[in-house]
């Protein structure tokens, strides 16, 4: 009856879960060149990745109604305090929800960096995002270094520890 | 009058309810071409219809076992088929996908037997044996619900996904239902497309304000947890969009 289970299989499915695991590990990449990203914030203030030459930039998409997204999100607060001063800047795009829902979600969680708006999905798209969160650390030329599909404690250990190494 | 219309209303709601309750599943089983039995639910019903209940790699929930018994109340008869418990498969996609197409036609044959009007509701990766099955060209069109279907072949950040091919799906007339607050939703297009390309004739229904498994999470929204319970009244609103 059961043909031999293809376990790889398996890692579709994690990623696809949207209930990403726990314990995520950072996936090392080399020095690809990301996808254009320009979006506005819910000031209607436009941003963009290209601008941010020169610095260290993490860029995280989320959802409010994405409970691992919404867990992650005290210890990005966090990084960006222990940051503070240094040449890096975190982006979290918001895929495919509408304006009024990230306002309400605001006024609850405390997040001091840019929130930028992707309601129709089309920077998911083209970031090629299957699950969230899913973050990119991208270095001081521009090209992702590393991807991490599920959440992690963003300001102690290894993803500091990255941010760090990329900052020199 | 007002009143005694309410008190109708309230008469009808617990009699449905009550119904419901009554209607206990039957253990049924198939013998598979592969040499095994397959055990599953049977919700009786009268009204010529059957639904072909195919449950996710995560198996059942009490909330679609529910959904079941209400179906059978309101006259839909229910075949509900858990791979994953029937033969002890751990919870994973590969589960599904390792499932014997030759297997899933002969369920079919068995639900056609009758004259029964089927219709095929697959939740998850339990979409993949399903659509296998169904491949070759059909001699009769068969209608397909396909709760949050992944068929992903792989997937890869920054680069892309690829989708698994099924072959000829002609006669196959699906309604992909995909929940909106879902990170697949942003390429239920692409899955849509994929089984187009595969001949299938296929349709796309954004479901507001629900995450996929809404009828069973932790932490459902009350919006959610109202949806899971009319499970069964929804399944019959989206049976209609395929006739």
């Amino acid at each position: 009856m059961i043909a031999r289970p293809l376990h790889w299989l398996l890692l579709p499915a994690l990623a696809l879960c949207a209930l990403a695991a726990e314990a995520a590990e950072f996936i090392k990449v080399e020095r690809v060149t990301p996808p254009p990203l320009v979006l506005e914030d819910l000031d209607g203030k436009s941003h963009s990745l290209a601008a941010y030459q020169g610095k260290v930039v993490l860029v995280n998409f989320w959802a409010t109604w994405c409970p691992p997204c919404r867990e992650e999100m005290p210890s990005m607060q966090r990084l960006k305090e222990k940051m503070d001063g240094q040449p890096f800047v975190m982006l979290g795009v918001n895929s495919g929800e509408p304006a009024e829902d990230l306002a309400e979600f605001l006024k609850l969680v405390r997040a001091d960096f840019d929130i930028l708006l992707d309601g129709d999905s089309a920077a998911t798209k083209r970031w090629k995002v299957f699950g969230l969160p899913t973050s990119f650390l991208i270095d001081r030329q521009g090209k992702v270094r590393y991807t991490l599909t599920g959440t992690t404690e963003w300001d102690k250990g290894e993803a500091v520890d990255l941010i760090e190494e990329l900052l020199k | 009058m007002h009143n005694n219309s309410n008190m109708k209303f309230l008469f009808a709601c617990i009699c449905s309810l009550l119904f419901a309750l009554s209607v206990r599943a039957e253990e049924a089983s198939i013998a598979l071409p592969s040499g095994e039995s397959l055990s599953f639910s049977r919700y009786a019903a009268e009204g010529g219809d059957l639904l072909l209940w195919f449950a996710s790699e995560r198996g059942l929930a009490p909330e679609e076992i529910q959904a079941a018994r209400d179906l059978a109340a309101m006259g839909i008869e229910v075949w509900q088929i858990d791979f994953v418990s029937a033969f002890f498969l751990p919870q994973t996609n590969s589960s599904m996908d390792g499932i014997n197409a030759k297997d899933v036609r002969a369920i079919f044959d068995e639900a056609r037997k009758n004259g029964a009007r089927v219709t095929t509701y697959a939740v998850n990766r339990a979409a993949v044996p399903v659509l296998k099955a169904l491949s070759g060209g059909l001699k009769q069109r068969m209608p397909v619900l396909l709760m949050h279907p992944h068929l992903y072949s792989s997937v890869d950040t920054l680069v892309g996904a690829d989708y698994l091919s099924f072959g000829n799906l002609a006669g196959v007339d699906a309604l992909i239902l995909q929940p909106r607050r879902s990170a697949a939703t942003p390429w239920a297009s692409d899955q849509f497309d994929a089984l187009r390309k595969d001949g299938a004739k296929a349709q796309l229904l954004i479901l507001e304000g629900v995450r996929e498994r809404y009828w069973v999470r932790e932490t459902a929204t009350e919006f959610e947890i109202g949806e899971g319970k009319r499970l069964a009244e929804r399944i019959i609103e989206w049976r209609k969009k395929l006739k």
